[in-house]
């Protein structure tokens, strides 16, 4: 162990061998914290800061580089108390003496695995920790317990978070907890027994630096600065919307193609940027409206892209609807009336419906929305029952409909397609009640397809 | 004079009132060894009843009469564990060199008490005899303590004989007992002399030391108790040395060559992690005196007690516990007699761990077994006998509980119910002390477990001033008097106090002091600056002091709020206007998205996002839980379902203050509102 050789700390170990950038100076602030193997260290630390700020990657790859004894887990997969700890028992960096614990358990093997700890409960864990560690070399160096997403340990036992930040308390070891987690350290306090712990940010890269780390992706066709300007334009794009690393690198991946077409095909010189930009600003607006919101999964935006590349008129290249669903005729109508039920105030259900309509309702209705608060399109549906539903269908509907049991076996299939939600009536005595849960584009698309003016009939439209 | 002597034979269920301890060891073996030879099967206590027989008595009629020496055999015990070696190599040591020493260890009145810290006392010791022998004699008969038996039955004759004519022996054990604290000569060779009365050649006392690790020591267990047995010197060697190895870890010498800044980096950086003592109290003088005195009349005059310690977190409860737990230990009699149990809340999550893990503590788990109890009090009934069963009454137990209030909420209180009921009637004496930051604690207890509660509560506040704040902060930067180098001591703790004294320090330990004024708030201050010295680094400077402020001060959600994108910032603030304009009623996303239409369409030239790109914004910002769901709601579309902003609004101000690039409609926007 060279625990005494402490290297003299040049910027080299800084960016831990030039493999993460731009996290200088929490890596100075961690490396300062851990000092030396043999060192104690603060019990706990909590890292939090943004989703793709490089808070695992650099705790993981700074303990790697170190060579530092650690264990690192991800809180997604261990969901319960139990999985978690006898995950920490079993992983434990117990060098050179993984050999001796078998021989030692020689005379119990049972079954392949038996040198499997087994552990339930919180007092079981830390004394087999203790005995685990201080039979090993481990003893002499801090362990480092790194449990990413910590999060997700919130919803588990309750008392399980703060012993784990008082590890180092309650087993007298030489123990760092480290917390990674996307959410405020804040959040995490709830119940009792809770010992602060040392909390360090990861604030999110700026723009420069999301520039310098993107460019690092740039095929090994493309000149570095040819890629820098590509990834100037995604960002121009999408900085405004999306901060996160992973979004942008896979974005940028997914349209190079696009970009680099032109210069490909030697239609435009890689210096013209303003000819590239106005090649590549419509797909990457499109890939904000699809790829983004994973309406299209990349693989199917990959196809379209190689469509759209084969043949240049690119016109058939469609995007996928977004809400569209086939219903029965006079499913729609239902639906339609359903909405219009849900987001027309009651009083006005005579102005629109009936057949004669007074000069006065125009009077009667600027009074009502004079009381109204705000309109129903902010405040979401109201629930009506299925008699007022009904007697807008009729009356929205060509022709005569005979009441069947056709009919009310849609509105059920509605429920079931969750379009229509339904509020009680689980009882035989209450009439149950619905609620329309659909969106105003949705009824749109669907009210054009019947040639049926939709806006025409919103009390918040007109 | 033979008084004393009678009334033991009589009433072989002594209780603990007696004052004399020691006294009472003597008598409890005494009783064993006169009244029932013949139920002593087991090794260890069959060799120490045939053994003592003879003088035994003696010492303990001489006890009787002498009160003063009543002190010294346990000292001679003390003192033969001051040197390192635990009782345990003491008498594997006897055990290999000859049968004389062995048997001065039985002689003696202290061989009563000593067998006692073998069972208990050294809880915190890498391994500890295996006394399943002892109390669980139907295992195994031992041959050999039936052949002693009858060799030592005359020798009992004798001795018994001899009681009668006290009065021509008591002169003489004063004077040996004074000698047995200077030196082990006098009673090896009055051994001597009882050796040759029994004419015991052969009396192997076994040990079989079980490891720390009770994995393995499950494990072993049964091949420990066939084939240890053999060799007990090699193994008791090895238990030395692995506590001698455990002893030297915290002060690990990194280098050969003592490096000062090493050695500061070591003191410094163990004051600031969780398992510190603080270099010094200040202030709790009364609250400690009472504690003192209330473990030590538990511990000295076997007095119950129970008493709960209440303070907010960080005020030094625990340290207060253990500050008082380390100075009674420095008494050799307490040390010894004591037994402590650390429970905590967090760790002993129900009573059944709670009470395995008293077992493990106590080192009983052999003796328990894998008996079958009925009931919990019956369980913890059997450990407290089993304790006496060393042959005298009960040992003073101290239970520390901390999180006490996690502990009632076990069911039914069990534990609780059970310490308190102990501590109550005249058991055993035991000592429980429960730690706790909730005030309301005792509201907590059931009627039955509040009743059997002594009621005893002490109640710790932090009432550090600025100036002692200021002292402490010192304190904990400054080198200790046992530093080895001197003067570089002197001149860290020199230019400690010049560092203090500068205005940029004070005035940070005045700020830290008005927002958290306990040590750990000072605590968290220390940790950058004492971690930043390196060799690079050699001092603690003001500037490293100011920077670790700014560190600990920033505000955490205004430090997330400075890396989401414009647009969530936007929807960020059309949040505020919602919050503002309803008076902290909940929002959906409709609402915040007409808002944030309202400003993008009219108010500035920013790009408007379409519906599902705000949308998973706005799911972002549930993902970090700057707004949450308001409760109540029926679950609705998610956009309208009911949200609360988590966020203050001089967070926000805050944010956009340092946001980069922020767009000048924007922090507009943010202080007036559209109406």
């Amino acid at each position: 162990m060279d625990v005494a050789s402490h290297k003299c700390l040049d910027p080299e170990d800084y960016t831990l061998g030039k493999t993460v950038i731009c996290r200088e100076i929490q890596i100075k602030t961690l490396l300062a914290l851990f000092g030396q193997r043999c060192h104690l260290t603060p019990g706990s630390i909590f890292v939090y800061g943004h989703t793709g700020t490089g808070k695992s990657l650099v705790i993981q790859s700074l303990l790697r580089y170190h060579k530092l004894p650690h264990i690192f887990i991800n809180c997604v997969e261990c969901s319960s108390q139990r999985f978690l700890v006898e995950e920490i028992l079993n992983n434990l960096p117990l060098n050179n003496h993984a050999g001796n614990k078998i021989a030692v358990h020689a005379d119990d093997i049972t079954n392949e695995n038996e040198d499997f700890v087994r552990c339930e409960d919180l007092t079981d864990f830390v004394r087999n920790l203790k005995s685990l560690v201080s039979d090993n070399e481990l003893r002499k160096e801090t362990l480092y317990i790194v449990l990413d997403k910590a999060e997700r340990l919130r919803s588990t036992n309750p008392v399980l978070l703060p012993a784990l930040l008082r590890l180092q308390e309650l087993s007298g070891l030489n123990i760092c907890t480290i917390l990674i987690s996307e959410i405020v350290w804040e959040k995490f306090r709830a119940g009792t027994g809770f010992c602060e712990p040392y909390c360090l940010n990861f604030p999110d890269y700026t723009r420069n630096e999301l520039m310098e780390i993107m460019v690092l992706d740039a095929p090994a066709a493309c000149e570095s600065e040819l890629y820098s300007l590509y990834v100037n334009m995604v960002l121009s794009v999408f900085h405004m919307v999306c901060r996160d690393l992973r979004e942008l690198r896979h974005i940028a991946r997914l349209n190079f193609d696009y970009f680099i077409e032109p210069v490909k095909t030697e239609e435009c010189a890689p210096s013209n940027a303003r000819k590239l930009w106005k090649n590549i600003e419509p797909h990457l607006k499109k890939a904000l409206k699809s790829v983004y919101l994973r309406e299209v999964s990349s693989r199917q935006w990959e196809l379209m892209q190689q469509a759209e590349l084969a043949d240049d008129d690119s016109s058939q290249a469609v995007a996928p609807p977004r809400s569209h669903v086939e219903l029965p005729f006079y499913s729609k109508f239902l639906l339609i009336a359903a909405y219009l039920a849900s987001y027309n105030p009651l009083k006005c259900d005579r102005r629109f419906f009936a057949k004669y309509s007074g000069k006065s309702s125009r009077r009667m209705a600027k009074l009502i929305k004079k009381n109204e608060r705000a309109s129903n399109h902010l405040l979401g549906p109201k629930t009506f029952p299925i008699d007022r539903m009904m007697a807008i269908f009729y009356s929205i509907i060509d022709g005569k409909v005979v009441p069947s049991a056709h009919i009310y076996v849609q509105i059920s299939s509605l429920v079931s397609l969750h379009l229509l939600g339904q509020v009680g009536g689980d009882d035989k005595i209450s009439a149950p009640k619905y609620r329309c849960l659909v969106t105003l584009d949705f009824i749109r698309n669907i009210a054009r397809t019947v040639q049926f003016d939709i806006m025409r009939y919103l009390y918040d439209f007109l | 004079m033979v008084e004393p002597n009678i009334n033991n034979y009589d009433s072989p269920k002594k209780k603990s009132d007696s004052s004399s301890e020691s006294e009472q060891a003597a008598a409890s073996l005494q009783m064993v060894t006169i009244s029932s030879p013949r139920s002593q099967p087991s090794h260890l206590s069959g060799n120490l009843s045939t053994v003592k027989a003879s003088p035994q008595k003696r010492e303990s009629s001489r006890l009787a009469t002498f009160s003063p020496v009543k002190g010294s055999p346990r000292k001679k015990i003390a003192n033969s564990k001051e040197t390192e070696c635990s009782p345990r190599k003491d008498s594997s040591s006897a055990v290999n060199f000859s049968p004389l020493k062995n048997s001065s260890r039985t002689l003696s009145p202290a061989a009563g008490s000593q067998h006692k810290p073998l069972i208990t006392c050294e809880s915190d010791q890498a391994a500890s005899p295996q006394f399943a022998t002892i109390s669980s004699p139907k295992k195994k008969p031992a041959p050999q303590s039936s052949d002693l038996l009858t060799v030592n039955k005359s020798p009992q004759k004798r001795e018994s004989s001899r009681l009668a004519a006290l009065s021509p022996i008591k002169g003489s054990p004063l004077k040996r007992n004074a000698n047995l604290t200077d030196s082990e000569c006098s009673p090896r060779k009055r051994s001597a002399e009882a050796l040759d009365l029994s004419s015991l050649k052969t009396s192997p006392l076994k040990f079989s030391p079980v490891n720390s690790s009770s994995r393995k020591s499950r494990s072993m267990k049964i091949s420990e108790d066939t084939t240890s047995l053999k060799s007990p010197r090699k193994e008791s060697v090895a238990v030395a040395n692995s506590s001698v190895k455990k002893d030297d870890f915290p002060s690990t010498e990194i280098s050969a060559v003592f490096d000062p800044l090493q050695e500061v980096q070591q003191v410094l950086r163990k004051r600031i992690s969780q398992i510190n003592s603080p270099p010094t109290i200040c202030g709790y003088e009364k609250e400690r005196k009472q504690l003192h005195d209330l473990i030590k009349r538990t511990a000295v005059t076997g007095e119950s007690n129970s008493l709960l310690l209440i303070g907010p977190r960080g005020c030094g409860k625990s340290m207060l516990i253990q500050n008082v737990i380390e100075a009674l230990y420095q008494e050799k009699k307490i040390k010894q007699d004591l037994l402590h149990v650390k429970l905590n809340g967090l760790l002993q999550s129900d009573d059944k761990i709670a009470l395995r893990e008293i077992t493990l503590q106590l080192q009983l788990e052999n003796t328990v077994g894998d008996k079958v109890f009925g009931s919990f009090a019956e369980t913890l009934q059997f450990l407290l006998e089993a304790l006496k069963k060393g042959g005298e009454s009960s040992k003073p137990i101290l239970f520390v509980l901390e999180e006490f209030d996690l502990f009632a909420q076990h069911k039914n209180q069990t534990l609780l119910y059970n310490l308190f009921d102990i501590s109550q009637s005249a058991q055993a004496p035991i000592c429980v002390i429960g730690i706790t930051c909730r005030l309301d604690v005792v509201e907590l207890l059931e009627k039955r477990v509040k009743s059997r509660f002594s009621h005893r509560q002490v109640y710790l506040f932090n009432k550090l001033t600025l100036d002692q704040y200021r002292k402490l902060c010192t304190n904990y930067l400054c080198l200790p008097d046992s530093f080895r180098d001197k003067g570089f001591a002197k001149k860290w703790n020199s230019n400690i106090q010049d560092l203090l004294d500068e205005v940029a320090v004070k005035d940070v330990l005045e700020r830290q002091f008005s927002l958290m004024n306990d040590v750990r708030g000072l605590l968290s201050l220390l940790t950058y600056p004492v971690c930043n010295i390196s060799a690079a680094h050699p001092t603690i400077t003001a500037s490293d002091l100011i920077t670790s402020f700014k560190l600990i001060s920033t505000d955490t959600k205004s430090a997330m709020l400075h890396g989401v994108s414009i647009l969530e910032l936007a929807i960020i603030i059309a949040m505020k206007h919602l919050t503002d304009i309803y008076e902290g009623e909940p929002f959906n996303f409709e609402m915040v998205y007409s808002e944030y239409l309202k400003f993008a369409r009219h108010r500035s030239g920013m790009q408007v996002y379409e519906k599902a790109i705000v949308m998973k914004a706005y799911e972002h910002l549930q993902t970090l839980e700057l707004i949450r769901g308001h409760g109540g709601g029926t679950t609705s579309q998610k956009e309208y379902k009911l949200m609360d902003l988590l966020v203050h609004p001089a967070q926000i101000m805050d944010a956009l203050q340092k946001y980069p690039n922020c767009p000048t409609e924007m922090k507009q926007w943010a202080t007036q509102s559209i109406s």
